[in-house]
């Protein structure tokens, strides 16, 4: 094996991860060769050095802090789930009313003057020709109306 | 007697906070340290170990007990910390900046042998900081949780040459950005003598 193979394989040779033949082969070139060893030596040392990498501690209340966000996670969660399932039966309800409403028709709801309407109108307009413009429709209906409810 | 893990994670399941409370007892430290030395930051660090609990509990109906309970906690710390990673790095701050913790040391140092301890801690910190978050990753994984290459590769969802391949990429950067540093022992050897 040449030392770039070798140093290339140094890495999963310290992990143990290498294949058995290949870690043979690799240990074989180490016993001759300076420079790998030595490579394999600093490989060695950052494995130690990271020993002293700082430890964090855990606060006091780490713990009780997690149950709490649970718990506000859970009813968040929860509330949520209401939510969209009332949006969900108000959309039901609105297409529901949509579906039963929509097929009425037009003509049931737009009103139109009953003869008997007509009939009080005509009084009026004879009654009243000579003070209420015969152009203005604003006021034949104001008229028309109270002749409605007087009935 | 302490609880079998297998039957704390059946009863969390079931919704039980205190049988997952007592999970979160035995990993606490482990997460929360896993998530320190992915991010390097001390300050996030609480914070996204807490979230990694909260996510685990409200999602352990999925795990199946396919792997580790630590090794799927770890998995969500680390996906956890990519996502904080990524949001640091839109905002562009330094992720140098780390805030320092008071480490506490043992009366068994000297004030001079503390300090240089504190010294070499900071620098290995710092080292490990300045790798590229590939390399990190898979270097934490490695050298601290000491997962299999192929545990790794599954967690990080990468080939298992890839593990190796950064793995050895980080620690040839390691080696020139701490070629300098003394060991602890040394430091211990040298005040001994």
């Amino acid at each position: 094996m040449r030392c770039n193979e070798v140093k290339r394989l140094l890495s999963a040779y310290f992990d143990g991860e290498l294949p058995i033949d290949k870690s043979i082969k690799v240990k074989e070139h180490l016993k001759s060769c300076r420079s790998c060893a030595i490579e394999l030596e600093n490989i060695e040392k950052i494995h130690r050095l990271m020993g002293a990498f700082p430890i964090l501690e855990v606060g006091p209340y780490f713990e009780s802090q997690i149950i709490d966000r649970i718990e506000k996670e859970s009813k968040r969660r929860k509330f949520s789930f209401g939510l969209k399932l009332a949006i969900g039966f108000a959309i039901c309800g609105l297409m529901l009313f949509l579906m039963i409403f929509r097929d009425l028709p037009s003509e049931d709801i737009n009103l139109k003057p009953t003869p008997v309407l007509n009939t009080y109108i005509q009084e009026y307009m004879e009654t009243y020709s000579g003070h209420i413009g015969r152009n203005n429709p604003g006021l034949i209906v104001s008229v028309s109306s109270l002749g409605e409810s007087s009935r | 007697m302490e609880e079998k893990e297998e039957l704390l994670v059946e009863r969390a399941k079931k919704g039980d906070v205190l049988a997952f409370s007592e999970l979160v007892k035995r990993y606490e430290r482990y997460v929360l340290n896993l998530v320190y030395r992915t991010l390097g930051r001390a300050e996030d660090a609480e914070d996204i170990a807490q979230e990694t609990f909260v996510k685990a509990f409200l999602n352990i109906k999925k795990f199946k007990g396919e792997s580790k309970f630590s090794t799927w906690l770890s998995k969500i710390a680390i996906n956890l910390c990519m996502d904080k990673v990524r949001e640091k790095s839109n905002r562009e701050e330094n992720l140098e900046e780390g805030v320092w913790l008071t480490i506490p040391q043992s009366s068994y140092y000297s004030p001079e042998e503390t300090v240089e301890r504190l010294e070499i801690q900071e620098k290995i910190k710092n080292a490990v900081s300045r790798l590229p978050e590939d390399l990190r990753m898979v270097f934490i994984l490695r050298e601290f949780e000491d997962l299999s290459y192929q545990e790794i590769s599954e967690m990080l969802n990468i080939p298992i040459g890839t593990v190796e391949s950064r793995l050895h990429r980080a620690r040839m950067k390691l080696k020139s950005l701490l070629k300098d540093l003394k060991t602890i022992e040394e430091v211990t050897e040298k005040s001994e003598v």
